[in-house]
C-alpha cells in the first residue's frame, strides 16, 4: 500500500472536517458509541441497552440492503437466526470464547447471505417474500427435531455458562461501532455511489461500468454478516433461547420499521429510528401492553402517509425550506 | 479506409414468438455519424438495448474492433468502448452532476477527458453541486450525454436525445455531437427529427418492424418510396 506523506493526510482530515456532511456522519458515529458508553452509568438494565444495540445494527444492515441498493429484504431475520445458531453452537460445540462466537455467527449470516444470492433474480415484491420464504425455511431446518444431536432442535439453545454482562455490553457496542463505520464508508466512497447508482437504476449503472452483480452482492454480504454478528450478540445477552425467538418475523418487520422511521440512505436515520422507536415500544409494552399492537400499526400507517423519507428526510425538506426561502431554485 | 469499430452481422431479436429485429446488419468506423431511423416500435431501441447488453441477441453476431462481444455483460461492452444515452433521460437523481460524472469516470480504464472537460462540453459548467433531479429535461439529457462520455467511448448510441428539446437546445446538441464526431468517435443517433439529423448524420439506416428498408445517404431517404411509405402511410408513399 502506498505511504500517504503527513502533511497530506493532514489535509485529506482537514477537508473531511470541513465537508459539512462527511463531518456530521462522523459526529452520527461518535455520539451514540459515547452515548451507549455512559448509558450504563443512569440506567441500570443493560439488557435492554443491549437490545436496543442490536436493533441499530439490524437497521444499519436494512439500510445497506435497502438504503443503497433498494432491495427489502423480509426474511432479513434468518441471518440474524443463523448467526445466533452458528455463534452459539460454536461456543457450546467447539468451546471457542463468546467473543470470537460472535464473530462466527458473522460467518454464519455470511454463508446464509452467500447461498441465497440467487433471490436477486427476483425483484420488489417478489423479493422481499422469497426471502421471508427462505428466512422460513431456515427456521424449520434448525428447529427440526431429526436435527437435534446438532442444533438441539426444537429445544433450543442454552448458553448461560457463558453470560458476562460487561462482556456482552461492550462487544454490542464495538458492532454497533463497526456497522456505522460501515454505513459512512457507504455514504462517502465510490463503492456507496456505485450502490446508489443502482439503486435508481441497475441498468444505467451499469452503462456507467458499474459492475452491478458484484457490488450488489458485496453489500448483501456485508448485511447480512451485520445480521449474524447481532443474532450471535442477541443470543449471547438472552442467554435461553429457541429457534422461534431468534426467527421471529417481528425482528425483520421491526428493524425494517426503525429504519424507515429515521430515514434510510442516511446515518443518522437508522440509528435515530432504533433508539426512538425501541424506547417507546418499551415503554408502551411496560405501561400499557394492550396498546402496543395499535401504536405500532399507526405509526407505520404515520411513517407511509406523511414522512416516506423519514425523519431525516423530513429534516431535509424543512432545512432546505428555511434556507431557500426568498432564493431562486434552480 | 479504417477498419470498423463496430459490426453489427445480422443480429436478430425474438421476445417470444414476436419478432422484434430480424437480421439487421451494419458497420461503423472512427468519425462516423448514422442515423437510425425507424417509426415508433421498429426495433431501433432494441437494437441499441442488444448491442449494450441488455439482452443478448437471438441470432447473429456483434463484434467490437475485431472481438465478440454478444451476450457479454452491459458494464463490460460499456468499459470496452460502447456507450449510450437513454430516450428518457436517465440520470441518477439522488446523486449531484459531479457525482454522476465521477461515478462513470472511476470505471473508465485509461485517460481521456477531465471532469472540467466533460463539463464544459456539455455545458453544464457551474451546475456540478446541484442533485440531477433538479436540473430541467435538456440538462438532464446533457447529464446522461456527459455519463456517457465519461467512459471515453468509441462508439456512442444517441437515444432520442433531441425529443422535447426547443430549437436552442437542439442546436447546441447538435453542436455537442458534431464536436465528439471531430473528435474521432463513432456516432450513431436514433432519432425521429429529420432537421436535428439532417445537422448532424450523412448516413442512416431505416427500420420498420425489426427489418432494414433502406441504407444510404439521408437526403435519399428522403425520397425513398418504402420510407415514404412507412412514415406517410401507402396513399403518399404511391
Amino acid at each position: 500500500m502506498a505511504k500517504v506523506p503527513p502533511r497530506r493526510l493532514v489535509s485529506r482530515f482537514t477537508r473531511m472536517v470541513i465537508d459539512r456532511s462527511i463531518s456530521w456522519d462522523l459526529v452520527g458515529i461518535v455520539v451514540p458509541i459515547a452515548a451507549f458508553g455512559l448509558a450504563p452509568k443512569f440506567y441500570s438494565n443493560e439488557l435492554l441497552l443491549t437490545y436496543m444495540m442490536v436493533y441499530i445494527v439490524m437497521a444499519q444492515g436494512i439500510n445497506i440492503s435497502y438504503g443503497f441498493t433498494g432491495y427489502l429484504p423480509f426474511g432479513y431475520v434468518g441471518f440474524f437466526g443463523a448467526g445466533a445458531y452458528a455463534g452459539s453452537l460454536a461456543v457450546l460445540d467447539l468451546h471457542v470464547p463468546a467473543i470470537l462466537g460472535v464473530l462466527i455467527g458473522g460467518v454464519g449470516g455470511l454463508l446464509v447471505g452467500s447461498l441465497l444470492l440467487p433471490l436477486f433474480r427476483l425483484r420488489g415484491a417478489y423479493f422481499a417474500i422469497g426471502s421471508l420464504a427462505a428466512a422460513n425455511a431456515l427456521a424449520d431446518i434448525i428447529s427440526n427435531p431429526s436435527l437435534t444431536s446438532i442444533t438441539n432442535g426444537p429445544y433450543g439453545i442454552n448458553l448461560a455458562s457463558a453470560y458476562s454482562s460487561g462482556e456482552i455490553y461492550v462487544s454490542a457496542m464495538v458492532l454497533v461501532g463497526l456497522s456505522l463505520a460501515v454505513v459512512f464508508y457507504l455514504r462517502h466512497s465510490q463503492f456507496g455511489l456505485s450502490l446508489r447508482a443502482i439503486k435508481e437504476d441497475e441498468y444505467s449503472a451499469s452503462m456507467a461500468g458499474v459492475n452491478v452483480v458484484k457490488q450488489r452482492s458485496i453489500a448483501w454480504l456485508m448485511a447480512a454478516t451485520m445480521a449474524g454478528m447481532a443474532g450471535s450478540i442477541f443470543g449471547w445477552a438472552t442467554t435461553v433461547f429457541y429457534p422461534s425467538a431468534v426467527f421471529d418475523t417481528s425482528i425483520s418487520v421491526i428493524s425494517i420499521v426503525f429504519a424507515l422511521f429515521g430515514g434510510t440512505g442516511s446515518l443518522w436515520g437508522p440509528t435515530f429510528g432504533a433508539i426512538v422507536l425501541y424506547s417507546a415500544y418499551t415503554a408502551v409494552g411496560i405501561s400499557n401492553p394492550q396498546y402496543f399492537q395499535l401504536i405500532y400499526g399507526v405509526i407505520i400507517i404515520a411513517l407511509i402517509l406523511f414522512a416516506p423519507k423519514g425523519i431525516v428526510g423530513v429534516a431535509k425538506t424543512t432545512r432546505a425550506r428555511i434556507f431557500t426561502r426568498g432564493k431562486q431554485v434552480v | 479506409m479504417s477498419e470498423a469499430e463496430l459490426v453489427v452481422d445480422g443480429v436478430s431479436k425474438y421476445f417470444g414468438g414476436f419478432c422484434a429485429l430480424d437480421a439487421v446488419s451494419f458497420e461503423i468506423r472512427r468519425g462516423e455519424a448514422l442515423g437510425l431511423v425507424g417509426p415508433n416500435g421498429s426495433g431501433k431501441t432494441t437494437l441499441l438495448n442488444v448491442i449494450c447488453g441488455l439482452y443478448p441477441p437471438t441470432k447473429g453476431q456483434i463484434f467490437f474492433r475485431g472481438f465478440r462481444i454478444d451476450g457479454h455483460k452491459p458494464h463490460l461492452i460499456a468499459r470496452a468502448g460502447i456507450n449510450r444515452t437513454f430516450q428518457l433521460a436517465k440520470p441518477f437523481k439522488s446523486l449531484t452532476v459531479r457525482e454522476n460524472i465521477d461515478l462513470a469516470l472511476s470505471h473508465r480504464k485509461g485517460d481521456g477527458a477531465s471532469l472540467d472537460e466533460i463539463l464544459n462540453l456539455t455545458n453544464l459548467t457551474g451546475m456540478v453541486g446541484l442533485e440531477a433531479g433538479n436540473l430541467n429535461a435538456g440538462q438532464q439529457k446533457r447529464l446522461d450525454l456527459a455519463r456517457a462520455i465519461s467512459l471515453e467511448p468509441s462508439v456512442l448510441f444517441i437515444d432520442e436525445l433531441g425529443a422535447g428539446l426547443n430549437p436552442v437546445e437542439l442546436n447546441e446538441l447538435a453542436e455537442i455531437l458534431r464536436k465528439m464526431q471531430y473528435g474521432g468517435r463513432a456516432i450513431v443517433v436514433v432519432e425521429h427529427l429529420m432537421g436535428f439529423l439532417e445537422k448532424v448524420v450523412d448516413h442512416v439506416l431505416v427500420l420498420n418492424a425489426g427489418r432494414e428498408i433502406f441504407r444510404g445517404e439521408l437526403r435519399n431517404a428522403l425520397n425513398d418510396q418504402d420510407v415514404k411509405r412507412v412514415f406517410l402511410g401507402d396513399s403518399i408513399g404511391h
